[in-house]
């Protein structure tokens, strides 16, 4: 069936509404384009959970969203996806935590509930396509899906959509993915939606002021205990309440005194041990991933260069591709970058363009590439020597925010010649 | 595609709420236009208003073939249920219900338990009716109150009032099981105010045990009347087709002398319910009341099979389960699918124009499971899946043909198990 860019006039769009200013004029623009639109709200999380409004997802926030879809015309429902999102968002956020890692539970709640759950509702709705209010581009190029940052660069939101595969573009838009933010809430303002000038949301939504730790404590207070902290040799530096509270390059919190400045270098749930160490710790070249995806649904050969985010708020890294078996992979980094955080997501950049992406597991204990014994599937014409090798990696003062929490600095250096491996051109099956 | 603004033309959720009947449109359009005072007032307003009162209350009356002083106007349904429940609440008094009780009665409960109310749950049989012995069985040996609802919202059942009542006057021993005093005639033959009455001269009595029927969802659907003096009734103005905002309390004589009013503050309804009474909701109640009761018999049997109509076309569908009995409501067709979240199926079927719930509104929020479905024990696999289409007086065979076959495509895309 050959894949369509857009719907067809008069056609039924579902439209995941927050209440906030980017999804109510994401829905006016559908209904501007002509389709048949349909609002939902979905209530994730017990709104008498969050004591403050971060500005997502409480009753008053659904109000917002069905007095938007009134003035808009259209229907809007509220569904109760509570008991999916616990099971598949906030039960792996508590988890991962207690494991000793950070987790991302935007791109869970990506891939579960607004890409599984809401699609099924679509369908069951009669409706083939979804839309957001996603910062980030979906285009339509050469008979491929792709999935691109948001015109926005401060905004953009493409690092939590990598899971989308081709299936999932297909039936997805992003309405405001195009426009700057001050342009949604100049349309937002001059279609005179009430939602305008509501603050955005900050925070992961089913946490109020990122506590994430008190947030641990509370569901899992069984789970949750205190420990050492040690150094790279083992010697025990201190004490802390729980590996749950920290990160990866986290440097507050710890409460040792030390001539250097000391960060979180590893955190093992087995021995409910804090290890720290200097700022040189925190630095690796090579990262192992599982759960590895590749948007156009072919994964890249080893030995291909592409930009690597290792956070929401990184700007990237270039990095090699140096084992890819299945869902596994292995990058190297031209450059040593700093605080790679088991649990976070590592997503695959070529310029402005999504390629894939997976999860971070623990430093890999070889760092020497293994190669691939699958055989390479048919297709796979990537050229990597067309990269440029400035440009995309460290740029000086950006800050490293996001969940993680973390006060580590990404060091800014220019980037240099990537100095690819030539080993293992076979492509992961 | 849905016209937003055609919301009778299928419209299916009665039991939530009725349009509001063209002879009620008529009647309150002329009391806003005439001149009528505060029916407490001694002039010629207060006349005017009165009388449209008094003519309310005998048309609620006739309803239930009670006596008009028997009639206490409130808000609605619930403040009534409160009224009864909250009047009669008192140290050592005992509240019995059943666990597929409307949660207002439940939450009534819990007001006043706290004063020494006890409250008792009982269960139901497998169509949501409360089981009649268990109840009389809780309601034994205490000075108790038994609530119960006539009809079941979610499901229609109904209960056997006549059966309950007859049971309770055992129980409370003022007859020994099975038998009854001599030369005493059929209990449905004689005026329930009569016997009771009589009873309370003779003396040797138990523990008395009064009932409430919340007849919400009976009145006007099947008939209604108070079993016993010893009884009290509840219903609301805007099921029956008339506005929101006015509902009656029927109180049994029994009743009427031990009841602590809720709301003071002034003398009317004989200060069992202070407050400058809701003229036009009244007004609505009384004529929706006549003109259901006129009806009764036609529309029962009418909308009934409309509902076997409508069973008949979605017992088609793979993976549906029936829940009303058939000797329920006429009106109501409860029945659970499997595959599909209610509140899902409920947008699509909006989408297309039909509007049903999936029980009470206040469970329309949320996919969690009613206590009923859980009490009456569905299959966990259709518990989720709980659609409830009811019809009332506006409503066409086409509109029931039209609802089956959106509900048809709307199955359609359930997945392939």
């Amino acid at each position: 069936m050959q894949p369509r860019e857009l719907p067809a006039p008069g056609e039924r769009v579902v439209v995941a509404m927050s209440g906030g200013v980017d999804s109510s004029v994401a829905a006016a623009l559908l209904v501007e384009a002509g389709y048949e639109v349909v609002g939902i709200s979905m209530r994730l999380a017990d709104e008498k959970e969050r004591s403050d409004s971060s500005g997502c997802c409480s009753l008053e926030d659904f109000r917002d969203a069905e007095r938007v879809a009134g003035q808009l015309g259209i229907p809007h429902f509220v569904f109760d996806l509570r008991e999916d999102f616990q099971r598949e968002v906030i039960g792996p956020f508590v988890n991962e935590y207690l494991a000793g890692r950070t987790p991302s539970p935007c791109i869970l709640c990506n891939r579960e509930i607004k890409f599984r759950s809401l699609h099924q509702k679509a369908g069951e709705l009669g409706a083939r396509w979804v839309a957001t209010g996603h910062y980030a581009r979906r285009t339509l190029e050469d008979g491929e899906f792709r999935l691109r940052t948001g015109a926005d660069s401060t905004k953009d939101q493409s690092y939590f959509l990598f899971e989308m595969g081709q299936a999932e573009l297909a039936s997805t838009l992003f309405p405001v993915g195009a426009m700057e933010k001050s342009e949604v809430r100049r349309r937002a303002l001059e279609l005179g939606l009430g939602t305008a000038d509501k603050a955005d949301s900050q925070e992961i939504c089913f946490v109020s002021d990122g506590r994430y730790a008190e947030f641990v404590e509370k569901v899992a207070p069984e789970r949750t205990q205190a420990g050492e902290i040690v150094d790279a040799a083992g010697r025990v530096l201190g004490r802390h309440e729980g590996i749950h509270r920290y990160t990866i390059g986290q440097r507050r919190g710890l409460g040792i005194a030390a001539e250097n400045p000391l960060y979180v270098s590893g955190l093992d749930a087995a021995t409910k041990q804090v290890r720290v160490g200097g700022r040189q710790d925190l630095e690796a070249s090579d990262l192992a991933l599982s759960g590895v995806r590749w948007t156009s649904g072919r994964a890249e050969k080893v030995g291909t260069e592409f930009d690597v985010r290792i956070r929401y708020r990184h700007s990237g890294a270039r990095a090699t591709l140096t084992v890819c078996e299945g869902t596994r992979a292995e990058v190297r980094f031209a450059d040593p970058v700093e605080a790679i955080a088991p649990g976070q997501a590592a997503v695959f950049y070529r310029e402005d363009a999504v390629i894939g992406g997976g999860w971070i597991e623990r430093r890999p204990v070889s760092a020497e590439a293994a190669v691939s014994n699958d055989e390479a599937q048919d297709g796979a014409q990537h050229d990597s020597t067309e990269r440029t090798t400035d440009g995309t990696t460290g740029q000086a003062n950006h800050q490293v925010t996001g969940q993680a929490n973390a006060d580590a600095r990404e060091k800014a250096k220019p980037g240099g010649p990537t100095g690819a491996s030539s080993k293992g051109e076979t492509p992961c099956a | 595609m849905s016209a937003e603004s055609d919301l009778v033309g299928g419209y299916f959720d009665y039991n939530a709420t009725a349009p509001v009947r063209p002879e009620v449109v008529e009647a309150i359009s002329r009391v806003l236009s005439d001149a009528t005072g505060n029916p407490s007032s001694m002039h010629a307003y207060g006349r005017r208003a009165r009388a449209l009162i008094d003519r309310a209350r005998h048309q609620a009356a006739s309803l239930v073939g009670a006596k008009p002083r028997s009639v206490v106007f409130t808000s609605g349904a619930t403040e009534a249920n409160a009224l009864v429940i909250g009047g009669l609440a008192c140290a050592g008094r005992k509240l019995v219900v059943s666990r597929a009780d409307h949660a207002s009665v439940l939450a009534n409960a819990e007001r006043w338990a706290s004063d020494g109310f006890r409250v008792e749950r009982v269960g139901v049989d497998e169509s949501g009716a409360p089981q009649v012995d268990a109840l009389a069985g809780a309601a034994s040996g205490s000075t108790s109150l038994v609530s119960v609802a006539w009809a079941n919202s979610e499901t229609g059942a109904v209960t056997d009032v006549d059966a309950l009542a007859l049971a309770l006057d055992r129980q409370a021993g003022d007859l020994p099981p099975g038998e009854r005093a001599p030369g005493e005639r059929d209990p449905e033959d004689r005026d329930p105010q009569e016997r009771a009455s009589e009873k309370r001269s003779s003396g040797d009595r138990g523990p008395l045990t009064l009932l409430h029927l919340d007849a919400a969802q009976a009145v006007g659907r099947v008939p209604v009347h108070l079993p016993s003096a010893n009884a009290a009734l509840t219903f609301s103005g805007h099921k029956l087709g008339g506005i929101s905002g006015a509902g009656a309390a029927v109180l049994g004589d029994g009743v009427a002398d031990q009841l602590k009013p809720m709301m003071v503050g002034g003398s009317q309804e004989d200060s069992l319910r202070a407050g400058t009474e809701n003229l036009l909701g009244i007004v609505a109640l009384g004529v929706a009341a006549e003109t259901a009761g006129n009806q009764l018999e036609a529309e029962s049997h009418r909308q009934r099979e409309l509902r076997e109509l409508l069973w008949q076309q979605v017992s088609r569908e793979d993976g549906v389960r029936r829940i009303s009995p058939v000797g329920g409501l006429p009106n109501t067709l409860t029945f659970a699918v499997r595959g599909m979240e209610s509140q899902t199926m409920i947008a699509a079927l909006d989408l297309d124009g039909f509007a049903l719930s999936t029980g009470s509104a206040c469970a329309a929020a949320s996919p969690e499971p009613s206590h009923v479905m859980e009490a009456i024990g569905l299959d966990p696999e259709y518990r989720g899946g709980v659609l409830r289409a009811s019809l009332g007086f506006a409503t066409t065979r086409e509109q029931v043909l039209g609802l089956a076959a959106s509900l048809h495509t709307v199955l359609g895309r359930r997945r392939a198990a």
